[in-house]
């Protein structure tokens, strides 16, 4: 599974953060974590919802590989990292071009009872899932005897490119304003 | 309760989720797991193992870590949530669906209604799906207050199998307005 870390740096947190102890920068970073974990779940969660352009043409169930991304922190008196991690997150940063890592062909679902699901795994539910001679695509059959037809259920690709999607993470300036907020909110509680 | 005991508690309930998760593994992989770790098998007839498990198994298996991922999610939720700053700033969840379903279940609003009442809806609305973060209703929401036996025990999210409702932070504000906390 892909994974990202998120940076939160500007010079007005870090005068903040030069200022303090490096137990209270510590605390510091801590909240900051904090608040940037829930910028970045909540934001995942309200994408992946408005978002499920592919499982709706199929008629599909969603996934759900980004409502339940993983996104953990971790800080210390030096810093600040966020990671989340989730199937195709890399798109925040930029296209991504996948190929077939230990199978010949990437298979690309084009039926709802494929999206999402892996080709053994309809195998093992006893599917027969066969590549029609001379197509690019694996396929079953629905139907018997003369009434029997081929439903295409993945596309066979060498490669595929993932579009840049820059809106699956917060903005950077969404980012940094609420990490300032959480800073002063810090701040104003220890001087309180 | 004070700020300090509040958030103790939270992360109290955050490691007890954690082992929670680890004790709920489908329990067919379990010899599986104890086998390999008492050196009667080695990795490659685990994996063998493992494989056959699932597969035997798969749909009910794949509910497992569909919501051991959700419970996972939630846990790192309530880990960030309990910080002294996100509990002054953000003292209150809200529950609300964060992950579609083909089948979502219609009964959240009987099962709030029952789990508030189980509590004396201490820290929590009557009409709208918010309580504190320190609310005693997750923790009935979660043993199916009511009767509900799909419910998994946590006191936090998934309540139910295969459910996709979740949290989302209230703020300060917010939580005043709905009479909470004190402004």
């Amino acid at each position: 599974m892909a994974d990202i870390s998120v940076n939160i740096s500007t010079p007005q947190l870090d005068a903040i953060s030069r200022r303090l102890e490096p137990s209270a920068r510590a605390e510091l970073h801590s909240e900051i974590a904090a608040e940037i974990s829930e910028t970045v779940r909540g934001h995942l969660r309200r994408y992946a919802l408005d978002h499920h352009k592919t499982a709706s043409k199929l008629g599909a169930r969603p996934t759900g590989n980004l409502e339940d991304a993983s996104v953990s922190a971790t800080s210390d008196s030096s810093g600040a990292t966020v990671t989340v991690a989730a199937l195709g997150i890399r798109r925040a940063l930029g296209p991504v071009t996948i190929r077939p890592r230990t199978k010949a062909a990437l298979t690309i679902p084009v039926a709802a009872i494929a999206y999402g699901r892996t080709v053994a795994y309809l195998k093992n539910n006893g599917f027969d899932i066969f590549r029609p001679k001379g197509k690019n695509y694996l396929a079953t059959t629905e139907g018997k005897g003369k009434d029997a037809k081929i439903v295409p259920l993945y596309i066979l690709a060498k490669r595929a490119t993932l579009k840049h999607e820059p809106d699956l993470l917060p903005s950077q300036d969404t980012l940094a304003a609420n990490a300032l907020e959480a800073a002063r909110e810090y701040i104003m509680e220890e001087s309180a | 309760m004070t700020e300090k005991e509040l958030e103790e508690k939270l992360r109290e309930i955050a490691r007890a989720g954690a082992l929670a998760a680890v004790r709920h593994l489908a329990p067919e992989l379990r010899p599986v797991v104890e086998a390999y770790n008492a050196g009667e098998i080695n990795l490659a007839e685990a994996r063998e193992r493992v494989a056959k498990v699932y597969e035997e198994n798969e749909p009910r298996i794949d509910l497992i870590v569909m919501t051991q991922r959700r419970m996972a999610q939630s846990l790192g939720q309530l880990e960030a949530g309990s910080t002294p700053g996100q509990l002054r700033r953000y003292p209150a969840w809200r529950f609300l669906r964060v992950a579609t379903r083909m089948k979502p279940r219609r009964d959240w609003d009987v099962r709030w209604a029952e789990a508030g009442s189980a509590t004396a809806w201490q820290g929590a609305c009557k009409d709208d799906f918010v309580a504190l973060k320190g609310s005693p209703i997750w923790a009935a929401l979660g043993q199916g207050a009511g009767g509900f036996r799909d419910a998994i025990g946590n006191p936090f999210p998934p309540f139910a199998f295969g459910s996709g409702m979740g949290w989302e932070r209230v703020s300060r504000t917010e939580a005043a307005e709905l009479g909470l906390v004190d402004g």
